[in-house]
């Protein structure tokens, strides 16, 4: 999806953050911190006609204060080909080019500020062409800048590319003579030790870009966010989060531009809620799950709720949903009983429906990656759960912490390939996964054990390269790691039903004959006889493997060469019986009860329903009871969790 | 007034009912908004687009939905002619398209069953309710009714007359069974708690009541409605009818 619908979603969370006071406007365009240090003034003095760069503020460590902020108006530059107008911002390349010529064009006639800063503009800058002619800019005076190269001595090719280099050596300037590191700096423009952003005509423009220049072409209408009678606009380009396409006029009833307004207008009440809420949104209900940034976005059933009550609980979603997606957090939650337990008395009445909105910004583009929408409270109350249940099923089979399943390791679970231009590809994989859990749709299992065989493919193989995981100092150990968290990953999904559940061999006359803390495992995940056979198969594989590379020096495990990693046919499970089968006979001095697990094994897979079982579940099952042996063989194993890198901020497809 | 109300069953394979403030992402609606059924009906009479709205107003055509399968959603996408200008729309240019990714609606054991969705009309004019009565219960239709786009085709089952009992009392909670439009509700009477030992699972949806002479955008309203078992406990506001049907109660609030 591009983009999406919930317009009214977004102007109820802006009422509730903004106690209905659009006022506060201003205070919510600036964001909470910045990851600046400093700001720098750029000082234009009109008496002596000269330049000066002042340090006006300074912030710790964490970088300065939202007080800092608004007191020199910091806010996000306009975005795309739009004009900038903002005297502080942190993109020197506007302030010394478009930024006071606009704001000359953009202030009414009678305003202070444009006189003011007209005799700015006259003063200190000089008209620019590109070579061509096709554009021209007022750019400052490079002359009034000592020591400076002259980018402008004649029309450069390309403005924007000048304008950088300028910006740039100033920066440079700026930085020797303030101290303050270029990267770590905003700047702001001062007439005579004043700053412009402090100009009460500057507040009232910003005011009215942000809630009144949509309505310059305003006319009476019903608002589609509130349905009240009032003065409505259609023109919503300002909004972030775009949600109604009004360039292509297909979209427009009858073919007609002006029509738009027929499905979505917005009264000024409501385009201000939005605004807030968008910038709001962006600071208290964002987080990431999987590597993914999402905002988590309530819904209120009831519009009349206190709105001081739900803001609490508002900012308490995000937190839950952090704790949900996430088992140490979630532990670490239940400690926290009785804070918790108003929570969820709150989510409990299903006062909220929740709505994930997956994005990605990519310079000035919000892409919505995903929207799973209307997931009630009580959908996650059952996701934590079942992560609980699971979580303990883990601690009963003894399976060490730092193999465990929660929502952010399906991520870890899906090899998603890497693409050097477009960053992680096959996203969608992931984000399907995670819509059938929010939404309780179901899952293909065959599907699941495809992704699963990839993941083994690229363990046993190190064909780590091609996906975002990087390579882990121990594969075999890796494999075995996530070959668990998936038997784990697959129980979680069993228990919420969102795929087909196993029935369990209730009695099991061979029990006394499996392996230490298998016949648990079976039980715990509810493996099936031919899953059964087909694990203890993995499992005497992994005796046969630890032989050869313990007791007879052998550098690999060549036995696991014998596993068809693309998917295990019939024929070749029968044909890996009998090899191993062989190898217990070669290694009968080390290898204790083997041949009575191969040979039960044998059995089970025999008599179970193992023509249910794709080439792909077999290469699991297989590789499930390889891990089990693993993980016995190695009680104090180095923990070498699989490492996966952080999906690249680059447009995808 | 009884001859006022009729009932009908409204069912298809497919549907798809776009969100009005949604077009980038065709988004659907979980059920026939109002406008929908309208529209609907009008097709039905063989009424022309855009020539149905004043007549078919709210003070003359009240409708209320009963989600019998809660539909599940499907995304596919579609591709959508890309039109900067009317001129575009004949593909005589770069022959472009922009991809839209739209819900579709099935039932949950699609294919196979059909949506079902229970439709009840209350109609002010007598010769209103007498044509439509005579177009559904004979299955006379002018055009065919689709499930919201013009693909899915579904078909109507008449139910009936319903026989009004009484409007139930407001001063207690009542289940009411159809989706119910927000400020029919008494504040903050929606019952959480489960029923019949369910729980309820609520959904807002923002919907267009109706439109103006001309298309020009109607009242928009909020309307609730619950997935697992169908059913709304609350306290109403508005009247709610107990309409019999056969053997069959049902309690139903018009949006």
């Amino acid at each position: 999806m591009k983009e999406y619908e919930m317009l009214n979603v977004i102007a109820d969370i802006g009422k509730i953050a903004s106690g209905n006071s659009q006022g506060k406007l201003l205070d919510f365009l600036i964001p909470e911190t910045a990851k600046q240090r400093y700001i720098v003034g750029i000082d234009f003095d009109m008496a002596k006609n000269s330049l000066a760069f002042n340090l006006l503020a300074e912030g710790g460590e964490n970088g300065l204060s939202k007080q800092k902020l608004l007191e020199y108006l910091f806010v996000a530059s306009e975005r795309g080909n739009r004009p900038q107008f903002s005297p502080t911002s942190s993109n020197l390349g506007y302030l010394i080019s478009q930024t006071l010529p606009n704001l000359v064009d953009f202030l009414p006639e009678d305003s202070e500020l444009k006189k003011l800063l007209q005799k700015v503009r006259d003063r200190f800058f000089v008209e620019v062409q590109e070579e061509d002619g096709n554009k021209s800019t007022f750019i400052l005076n490079e002359k009034l800048i000592p020591n400076a190269s002259f980018h402008f001595a004649k029309k450069p090719e390309k403005l924007k590319d000048a304008i950088g280099a300028y910006a740039k050596e100033l920066a440079g300037l700026i930085a020797e003579k303030t101290t303050a590191p270029a990267k770590e700096t905003i700047y702001t423009v001062c007439v005579d030790g004043e700053p412009v952003a402090a100009h009460p005509d500057y507040q009232r423009f910003l005011w009215q870009q942000n809630s009144e220049s949509a309505f310059e072409g305003g006319f009476s209408g019903t608002c589609s966010v509130c349905g009240t009678e009032a003065e409505v606009t259609q023109d919503t380009t300002r909004f972030v989060m775009k949600f109604y396409m009004t360039d292509k006029v297909s979209f427009a009833s009858h073919f007609d531009e002006k029509n738009y307004y027929k499905a979505v207008t917005a009264c000024k009440s409501c385009y201000q809620n939005i605004i807030i809420a968008e910038k709001w949104i962006d600071q208290n209900l964002r987080t990431r799950l999987g590597g993914f940034d999402v905002y988590v976005m309530p819904q209120m059933i009831w519009t009349e709720m206190e709105a001081i009550r739900l803001f609490r609980y508002l900012q308490a979603i995000t937190r839950e949903f952090n704790e949900v997606k996430n088992i140490a957090s979630l532990r670490e939650a239940e400690r926290k009983a009785a804070e918790r337990a108003e929570r969820m008395g709150v989510f409990e009445q299903n006062a909220f429906i929740w709505n994930f909105l997956f994005f990605r910004k990519a310079q000035s583009a919000f892409k919505v990656l995903a929207l799973i929408k209307d997931v009630p409270p009580s959908r996650i109350m059952e996701i934590t759960r079942r992560t609980h249940e699971t979580d303990d099923s883990r601690k009963k089979l003894e399976i060490p912490d730092n193999i465990v399943f929660d929502l952010d390791q399906i991520y870890r679970l899906i090899p998603l390939r890497r693409d050097k231009k477009k960053g992680f590809l096959e996203y969608k994989k992931v984000l399907q996964l995670y819509s059938c859990i929010f939404s309780g749709l179901p899952m293909r299992k065959e599907q699941l054990y495809n992704y699963y065989k990839q993941l083994a493919c690229m363990h046993h193989f190190e064909s780590y390269g091609l996906y975002l995981f990087k390579k882990p100092n121990n594969p075999d150990y890796a494999l075995m790691a996530d070959t668990l968290k998936w038997n784990l990953f697959l129980l979680f999904l069993q228990k919420l039903k969102i795929i087909e559940g196993e029935s369990t061999m209730i009695t099991n006359e061979y029990d006394a004959y499996f392996p230490n803390g298998v016949k648990e495992a079976f039980a715990e995940l509810n493996y099936k006889e031919a899953q059964q056979g087909l694990a203890l198969l993995g499992y005497v594989i992994g005796v046969i493997a630890y032989v050869q590379s313990e007791k007879e020096n052998l550098k690999s495990k060549p036995i696991l060469d014998k596993i068809n990693y693309q998917g295990m046919s019939e024929e070749k499970v029968m044909r890996l019986f009998n090899e191993a089968s062989q190898k217990i006979h070669q290694y009968r001095r080390h290898i204790g009860y083997a041949e009575r697990w191969l040979a039960l094994g044998k059995k089970l897979y025999e008599t179970g329903a193992r023509e249910e079982l794709t080439a792909d579940a077999r290469v699991f099952y297989l590789l499930s009871g390889y891990s089990m042996n693993l993980l016995r063989t190695k009680p104090t194993a180095v923990t070498t969790e699989t490492e996966e890198a952080e999906p690249v901020e680059d447009e995808v497809d | 007034m009884n001859s006022h109300f009729l009932a009908f069953d409204w069912k298809g394979f497919m549907a798809h009912f776009r969100q009005f403030d949604a077009n980038s992402s065709a988004l659907s609606y979980s059920f026939p908004p109002p406008t929908v059924v309208a529209g609907m009906l009008a097709g039905v009479l063989g009424i022309e687009k855009d020539e149905y709205y004043e007549r078919f107003n709210r003070s003359n055509l009240q409708i209320a939905v009963q989600i019998v399968t809660p539909p599940r959603k499907l995304v596919q996408t579609l591709n959508y002619i890309f039109a900067k200008s009317a001129n575009d729309l004949n593909m005589s240019g770069d022959n472009l398209h922009t991809q839209i990714p739209a819900e579709l609606l099935v039932a949950p054991s699609f294919p196979r069953a059909p949506l079902h969705y229970r439709i009840f009309i209350k109609i002010a004019e007598a010769a209103l309710a007498g044509e439509l009565e005579e177009a559904l219960r004979q299955s006379k239709f002018r055009y065919l009714p689709y499930l919201g786009s013009a693909p899915f085709t579904s078909w109507i089952e008449w139910l009936g007359v319903p026989e009004t009992i009484e409007p139930a009392a407001s001063t207690e909670p009542v289940i009411v069974d159809t989706v119910a439009p927000l400020p029919a509700l008494e504040l903050r009477s929606l019952r959480m708690e489960p029923l019949d030992g369910i729980l309820p699972a609520f959904f807002r949806e923002h919907v267009r009541r109706d439109f103006l002479p001309g298309r020009e955008p109607g009242e928009v309203i909020d309307v609730v409605w619950e997935k697992n078992r169908g059913k709304i406990q609350a306290q109403f506001k508005a009247p709610v009818y107990r309409l019999r049907l056969g053997q069959q109660v049902c309690h139903v609030v018009f949006m």
